[in-house]
């Protein structure tokens, strides 16, 4: 995507307002400033023309880290490239709107562009005395700030000055944290997780990148390029960092001991900031050694390796979870874990994960199962189910990529309604405080999850999680949308497109509107999930009337013409055919206005919906008669001639009555 | 002739107007309780008694009539034969037949009765009236009168019920299918 958005380019194109300070220049590609995910480009800041920024623009399948950018914006820091501006921009190239930040150019350019290439290796005193201190200070007001960098790697490190003597740590938004980054920078625990779900982790993942990076600067080339990434996290597993990052490489000096430092597996013996910064002071501290991993008197065979740790074992579990079931319905394993290993901790939690099953009857209960005794096995480590594997932080941003192809979704679904990371927490020695609101959220969000409706489920999770991705729904994913106010006009866009088709809610955009507008109300969650039309086209037209009352725009003429068409179905709920016929007759001209309030109203207006209901009743009691009274006659219809015979001879004897009295009269004055 | 049964009234049970005769034998006498009698089960009627002093009255006053003004006696026995035969006739419960012939027939005797009265009631004024074949043809011809509206009255009557109801089907047929114009079948309440 970003070599596209590079190539993309014609001469003489005019420049992108990103806000109303920085412009875009989308034929000034700038190569050496891109990133995996994000291509750079010239740009300028109108208030200040001398200034020297450049511009990226965001590959859309990787969420930008939105409440990095916020907190870095007002940060000055000596050796970081800091955001200036960040928003949406339209994009000609690629015909959709992008995620675009503006940094300050570095002069000196990227210290290399590969982890092939080979720079003149720096030595220590140069290290100590000229690249490290700014480095490290900008590090210490970073985690400061409660945040961490998760992209310090050789290859996004820039000179900031044209002499090339200071570094300065690249870029740390355009992506979710550590996406990018090789595993030999990425600590054990780290490297295990899938690329996108490594989470923001702690500023000991930082130290541990920098010290990467160090032997990198020192040996001016990576000892480990050549290695691929599953045999050196097997190397770091069954060695420990520091010797298979130096792969075989002997280093001297008062750097190792930095190195030791920073390198360590054990994040709680790793050194922190201040020890770094005290070391480069010239306090000068005895190497520490690597802390001995608990091995095993005998080794547990699996899958044709040995293995001694803990460690090992849940990660080649993970890797072959079919083969792992089967051993672990065997006692074998269990019985290696008491006698030769030794561990009664991890013997305790791991009959808990084979002893839990809250989500018995569901499918993949015996990989499910696999992930708890891995989580049970290394509690550090990712929780890693099936092919998916993230830190208890990094669902959010891997749910994302999952979504854009990167990763499957069911994984992560049957991962979260099977409460792994319920697990996970309750294996923790001791749980951080700033894991609490995370571990509450999985709870909420199980919730979500287990509701089908749209507005709920595993899209509604993305939404939750990600608190400015942007509505991934195909209809306006191209819009990139942030915020609910938004969704109107991108639908309108996208229905200026698509005037032919009919207009519906998909979940993820009911799950976006759902997560980002709760004064929608919730009304519409069911009427959506109505199995009649009618019911879905009015709950959509509710929904969208009140995003319209949100924040407009007054007037949707493309969108209200697709809803229209779906409308009789709506005008159909009526009883009343002369009301149907005359209501279909005016839609047309409620429509062509585009104001969705109006539409609803005219479709759905409470009185007349009354007054319809009413006379229906009405109408119905009134056929009930009639049915009541053609049933009497046509059961009279065989009683009539006898009906008729005696009403006849009852008229008969009154007629003769009273014939007889005019009669008798007429005689009696006639004759008297 | 008169069709009369014991009585079986339920003490505080007035007579239901209209009620249709009960079957004879229906209710036996000292049967029925009081509060317990059932609609139709056994319906309070015209008792025999009634019938039976109607005829006691007839002959008391037939006789005194004889003993008093033999010639108008003989003259309206004569004359009013043919409601006789209509009353032996009638099986109706309300006797029709009986009130529309004799009626007809008392109307015809009425002049008769009233010449021999002007007249005087004597047996030469009978021999002139029933020596007169005019006498007869006004007395039996009014009687006649009576059978012949008597038989015709009542087809006239189902020919008029008839066209009613066929009108009345008509309307409300036209009435529910405008109904089901403008609201539909579910008017009707049957699943489309």
């Amino acid at each position: 995507m970003a070599d596209q958005q590079a190539e993309a380019v014609a001469g003489g194109k005019p420049p992108i307002r990103l806000g109303e300070r920085f412009e875009i220049y989308p034929d000034r590609p700038l190569a050496e400033l891109r990133s995996p995910n994000a291509a750079g480009f010239v740009a300028i800041d109108r208030d200040r023309p001398t200034a020297s920024v450049f511009g990226l623009v965001c590959d859309a399948d990787l969420p930008p880290r939105h409440e990095v950018m916020q907190a870095l914006h007002g940060m000055r820091a000596e050796a970081l490239l800091t955001p200036y501006e960040w928003g949406v921009i339209d994009w000609p190239a690629t015909a959709r709107r992008h995620f675009s930040i503006i940094f300050e150019r570095p002069t000196g350019g990227r210290l290399v562009q590969s982890l092939t290439q080979t720079i003149a290796p720096k030595h220590e005193d140069e290290l100590i005395h000229h690249v490290l201190p700014p480095l490290v200070a900008s590090l210490r007001d970073l985690f400061a700030a409660g945040l961490t960098h998760r992209a310090i790697r050789p290859t996004n490190l820039f000179w900031r000055d044209a002499a090339h003597r200071t570094l300065a740590f690249g870029e740390c938004v355009s992506a979710p944290p550590a996406a990018l980054q090789p595993i030999a920078y990425e600590t054990i625990e780290s490297g295990m997780a899938m690329p996108a779900g490594r989470g923001n982790g702690t500023s000991s993942e930082d130290l541990y990148a920098l010290g990467a990076t160090i032997v990198f600067l020192l040996f001016g080339r990576s000892p480990t390029a050549a290695v691929s990434d599953e045999q050196l996290l097997a190397e770091k597993i069954g060695r420990g960092s520091y010797y298979a990052l130096l792969a075989g490489q002997r280093l001297n000096g008062a750097i190792v001991e930095a190195l030791r430092g920073l390198l360590t597996d054990d994040p709680r013996e790793r050194w922190n900031v201040q020890d770094l910064e005290m070391w480069l002071e010239g306090r000068r501290l005895s190497p520490k050694q690597p802390a001995l991993i608990k091995r095993a008197q005998r080794p547990f065979e699996f899958a044709g390796h040995a293995f001694y740790t803990a460690r090992g074992v849940g990660y080649a579990f993970s890797r072959d979870p079919a083969s792992a079931v089967r051993t672990l319905k065997a006692q074998d394993f269990e019985i290696w874990m008491q006698r030769s290993l030794c561990d009664d901790e991890r013997s305790k939690t791991l009959t808990a994960a084979l002893a839990e099953g809250h989500d018995t009857g569901l499918t993949g209960h015996d990989e499910r199962m696999v992930a708890r005794v891995c989580i049970a096995l290394d509690p550090a480590a990712p929780i890693r189910y099936k092919g998916f594997s993230a830190a208890i932080d990094g669902f959010g941003a891997a749910l994302v990529c999952a979504f854009r192809g990167r990763g499957s979704v069911q994984q992560i679904a049957e991962a979260m309604g099977g409460r792994l990371p319920q697990f996970w927490f309750s294996v923790q020695a001791g749980l951080k405080p700033e894991l609490v609101p995370i571990l509450k959220s999985f709870e909420r969000l199980r919730l979500h999850l287990e509701d089908r409706r749209p507005g709920f489920g595993i899209e509604r999770i993305v939404y939750e999680m990600n608190p400015k991705q942007h509505c991934l729904s195909p209809v306006i994913e191209a819009d990139y949308v942030i915020e609910a106010g938004d969704v109107l006009a991108a639908l309108e866009r996208a229905s200026e497109k698509r005037t032919g088709d009919d207009f519906q809610i998909d979940r993820h955009l009911a799950a976006f509107i759902a997560a980002r507008y709760r004064n929608a109300g919730q009304d519409w969650y069911d009427a959506l999930n109505s199995a009649d039309p009618a019911h879905r086209v009015l709950g959509a037209l509710y929904l969208l009337t009140r995003l319209q009352g949100f924040k407009g725009p007054s007037s949707v003429p493309a969108l209200a013409q697709r809803l229209g068409r779906q409308l009789p179905l709506v005008i159909d709920r009526y009883h009343n055919r002369e009301r149907r016929a005359r209501l279909k007759a005016e839609l047309p001209k409620v429509v062509a206005k585009g104001n969705l309030g109006d539409l609803l109203s005219f479709v759905d207006n409470a009185a007349e919906r009354v007054r319809d209901l009413q006379g229906f009743h009405q109408a119905v009691r009134d056929y009930a008669m009639i049915d009541r009274e053609l049933e009497l006659l046509r059961r009279e219809v065989p009683r009539r001639p006898e009906r008729a015979a005696e009403l006849g001879q009852r008229y008969a004897a009154t007629t003769a009555s009273f014939l007889a009295w005019l009669i008798a009269l007429s005689v009696i004055v006639l004759m008297g | 002739m008169a069709r009369t049964t014991s009585t079986a009234k339920a003490p505080g049970k007035p007579r239901t107007a209209g009620a249709p005769p009960a079957r004879p034998g229906a209710a036996k006498p000292g049967t029925a309780k009081p509060g317990t009698a059932k609609p139709g089960a056994a319906k309070p009627r015209r008792g025999k008694n009634s019938g039976s002093a109607v005829i006691t009255l007839t002959v008391i006053a037939i006789t005194v009539l004889a003993l008093t003004a033999l010639p108008l006696c003989i003259l309206l026995v004569t004359g009013l034969l043919p409601t006789g035969v209509a009353v032996l006739v009638d099986r109706h419960r309300r006797r029709y037949l009986a009130r529309t012939v004799g009626a007809m027939n008392l109307a015809g005797v009425i002049p008769g009765a009233l010449r021999m009265w002007e007249a005087g009631i004597t047996f030469t004024s009978l021999q002139q009236i029933v020596g007169s074949p005019y006498s007869w043809l006004i007395m039996y011809g009014a009687a006649g009168m009576g059978w012949v509206l008597y038989f015709c009255v009542p087809p006239v009557v189902a020919m008029v019920i008839e066209v009613r109801d066929d009108e009345t089907k008509r309307r409300l047929e036209n009435r529910s299918k405008l109904l089901i114009e403008e609201w539909g079948e579910e008017v009707t309440g049957k699943p489309r």
